[in-house]
């Protein structure tokens, strides 16, 4: 557990997690630190579209080679693209669907009754 | 009919037309995405899909689709709107799950103890580790040298070949991303992490 004592106010305790963030990272074997840190969604989504730099691509391929949980999110994607454009996805039941105009009339609403910024 | 680049073009913009042109596209999309996370992580829980469901678009809209403007290829969304949902779901659960630990040691042991807010380290160190995922590469080697290197921001300076000033500056850059995606993602988070910035 983190010790309450040790964490003082907004930035040390961030500075103190920080420090522990790394020491359980350089803990790791090199092949568990490889997977520590998973590469974000938009480089996922940029390696799906083969639209990365060729060793940004090398990167990822190594990083899915050993990591389960990002192959699982890769097969799964191109799966869903798939069914996707063959338009084989699964009807959104009526009780779920949620009606983003009106929604987005109260967003509207609620920005314009804000009062200006000085 | 509308290309993709011109949905997420006129999204961004926040026109409703488009808006309502990606709802209508990506819906199944998204609760595809949404099912198959549970489905893969054992999660029987399907009360929460659609508050799950209703609660990425009101994220999106509230934040005028930051999450998506991201996307490098625009013609070709659909595997950052899948991530994203399937992303959001695990995040929805994380917070759940938080929320609820909190409650239970709030009424076990935190009453007791005004003002102390303690979490698993484990789970603190895996919200920070989906954070320091969102820097780029260079914020990330930087933060390292940092905490594991020991290094001055001179020796940073040295090894990278940025200024001084640069260094304290993307630092400073980098805890200010850490807290807004914290505050963004995990507002149950948001005293702990960023008690100084309320």
């Amino acid at each position: 557990m983190i010790d309450p004592k040790d964490s003082g106010k907004g930035s040390d305790k961030m500075d103190m997690l920080l420090r522990k963030f790394f020491i359980k990272k350089h803990n790791l074997s090199s092949s568990e630190r490889e997977t520590f840190v998973h590469p974000n969604i938009v480089a996922l989504s940029d390696y799906i579209n083969k639209s990365l730099k060729a060793t940004d691509m090398e990167d990822i391929k190594a990083h899915l080679a050993c990591c389960k949980e990002c192959r699982i999110e890769v097969e799964a994607t191109l799966d869903a693209i798939r069914r996707f454009e063959a338009g084989n996805l699964e009807k959104v039941p009526e009780s779920i669907s949620f009606d983003i105009g009106s929604y987005l009339k109260k967003l509207r609403n609620k920005d314009s009754n804000k009062p200006p910024k000085k | 009919m509308p290309t993709a680049r011109e949905i997420m073009e006129g999204c961004f913009r926040g026109e409703k037309v488009f808006i309502d042109a990606f709802h209508e596209r990506y819906k199944r999309l998204i609760y595809d995405a949404i099912h198959s996370w549970m489905r893969e992580y054992g999660v029987q829980s399907p009360e929460d899909v659609g508050d799950i469901f209703k609660d990425f678009f009101i994220k999106l809209l509230e934040n005028n689709f930051a999450s998506l403007r991201r996307v490098h290829d625009i013609d070709h969304p659909t595997g950052l709107i899948y991530l994203a949902a399937r992303q959001y779901t695990g995040r929805y659960f994380k917070r759940q799950w938080i929320g609820n630990r909190r409650k239970h040691k709030l009424t076990q042991k935190l009453e007791r103890m005004p003002g102390v807010r303690e979490l698993p380290e484990d789970a603190m160190l895996d919200i920070l580790k989906e954070a320091i995922a969102e820097l780029d590469e260079d914020q990330q080697n930087i933060l390292e040298l940092l905490n594991w290197g020991n290094l001055t921001y001179r020796g940073i300076a040295t090894q990278t070949g940025l200024s001084v000033t640069n260094v304290g500056a993307i630092i400073n850059r980098t805890k200010r991303e850490i807290r807004d995606f914290i505050r963004r993602e995990y507002p149950e988070l948001r005293d702990f992490f960023c008690n100084k910035y309320r």
